[in-house]
């Protein structure tokens, strides 16, 4: 009984996460501007990976292969927002027309 | 486990075919990261993990690092040309 | 010339550096010849190269179509004459595979039949693989190297400006992340290193890994504080001993099995296995830095 529940919760975890993930991947696509579709990407980013990794978690509960799954998803957080720090500065070191392209941002 | 395969199949198919047709050389680099993250994890399905984590680490990491170190030199990228 | 009192190696390391003075009159003569130029006007010119711009693009199209249509052609063929997949009596499940996959352990000592089989079985090849990644930095090396003679004092002037960036304003995130993670990414790439013959992995990818981690240091802490770790005579030392190590041992294995010695197999595997992976860390690290500053 206790393990059909823990299988459910990993389940819906799952499914939380592709839901994250389609929507981080339809505001990637449907943004306009770089820094826009890199902050759709970098959030859906963290929180799909944290969703789909709890749901592994709890679907290998007891073994070994749950502790790697956290042992990555602790590599993934670390990583993702520093990647998606560099391309945020790499774009607004390198851009010629900024200021332009964020106007309508500062209002 | 085939459908999962037709699909990465399909997808490693478009990558593909849509590398040299991207205008800008930033994004036909970029599909062919994502064509080479796709060849790993069908390596991974298909039961050679050893080619897998080579795939993994050499095609997507560092053939990655160094198309854009090249991008770079070449003055392709945005906001790299010497003034 | 002057080159009388100099000893053959300096003469060959000169030639090999691209000798800026030659040796030979007539190489010298035009070598120092200016390119003559047309003093055509400008406008035939442009003329000129809108002509041969447009039938190359006319061209173009229809060279590459034929020849993708070609390659698919020759392809599709091939495909359409392999053998069902899984059938009992494919070229794939003859003896020789069953043979490699019942007496690696007791033969090579590796229980992953596949880093039994590279490095082992086929071992010459793996070999010849390694002397590729070696011969290919090696030249990146010739090519792309700075030094006093291809150098000149605006290249210098920009290197000089982005180190000073990157002293004054360093990336605190990047810092730290990588503080963080490098000893993990170096202690997981000798794991897959060392832990070839029994898990996946082995020299390659645990040479990648261990490359990967590396580059990951440089881009974060800056070129000079790993090239204080990692001089240029202990890299180029890690590289030529690597290839060594392995020619030495894989020749040792050769002699002493094709006679019939039993040798010690576990530590020869894992001797192999090291040699593959500073090779290929040393090929992935030296490419990095000859592409990003073209000095180790």
């Amino acid at each position: 009984m206790a393990n059909s529940i823990v299988t459910a919760v990993g389940l819906v975890f799952l499914a939380f996460g592709v839901f994250v993930f389609f929507t981080a991947v339809l505001g990637l696509y449907r943004f306009d501007y770089v820094l826009n579709r890199m902050h759709a990407a970098a959030v859906g980013d963290a929180l799909g990976i944290f969703c789909i990794l709890v749901g592994v978690i709890l679907f290998h509960a007891p073994t070994l292969s749950s502790l790697k799954a956290l042992l990555i998803l602790m590599f993934m957080w670390i990583t993702s927002p520093v990647a998606s720090h560099l391309i945020a500065q790499a774009e607004t070191v390198t851009s010629p027309n900024l200021k332009s392209e964020c106007k309508e941002e500062r209002r | 486990m085939t459908v999962l395969e037709n699909i990465l199949l399909v997808g490693l198919v478009i990558c593909a075919a849509a590398a040299p047709l991207c205008k800008r050389l930033l994004a036909t680099v970029i599909v062919y990261l994502a064509f080479s993250v796709i060849l790993a994890v069908l390596w991974s399905i298909l039961q050679s993990p050893d080619l897998a984590i080579t795939e993994a680490a050499v095609g997507t990491g560092i053939s990655g690092i160094l198309f854009f170190l090249t991008l770079k030199k070449i003055h392709a990228l945005k906001g790299t040309r010497d003034e | 010339m002057s080159d009388r009192g100099k000893s053959g190696w300096k003469r060959f390391a000169e030639w090999v550096n691209g000798d800026s003075v030659a040796r030979d009159p007539t190489t010298q003569y035009v070598m120092n010849r200016r390119p003559v130029r047309a003093h055509a006007p400008q406008e035939f010119h442009e003329e000129r190269e809108r002509l041969r711009l447009k039938k190359f693009l006319g061209l173009y199209p229809l060279a590459a179509s034929f020849l993708c249509l070609t390659l698919i052609t020759i392809l599709f063929v091939t495909v359409l004459c392999i053998p069902p997949f899984g059938q009992p009596g494919n070229p794939t499940n003859n003896e020789v595979s069953r043979h490699y996959l019942e007496y690696t352990e007791q033969e090579t000592g590796a229980t992953n039949a596949v880093t039994g089989m590279i490095l082992s079985y086929r071992g010459f090849d793996t070999l010849g693989e390694s002397c590729v990644l070696f011969l290919a930095v090696s030249s990146v090396m010739m090519l792309l190297q700075r030094d006093r003679n291809n150098t000149d004092q605006r290249t210098l002037h920009r290197l000089r400006r982005e180190d000073a960036i990157e002293r004054t304003h360093p990336d605190n995130i990047l810092r730290k992340s990588a503080k963080l993670l490098s000893p993990f990414i170096l202690l997981f790439a000798l794991y897959v290193l060392f832990n070839g013959e029994t898990s996946p992995g082995g020299g390659f990818s645990g040479g990648a890994i261990l490359g990967g981690g590396l580059i990951l240091y440089s881009a974060a802490y800056g070129p000079e504080q790993l090239s204080r770790l990692l001089s240029r005579s202990l890299y180029d030392g890690v590289r030529i001993m690597g290839l060594m190590a392995y020619a030495l041992t894989y020749g040792i294995f050769i002699f002493a099995g094709a006679n019939g010695i039993t040798v010690e197999m576990e530590w020869m595997m894992t001797v192999i296995d090291l040699a593959v992976g500073l090779v290929v860390a040393c090929t992935i690290y030296g490419f990095y830095t000859m592409f990003q500053r073209g000095k180790l």
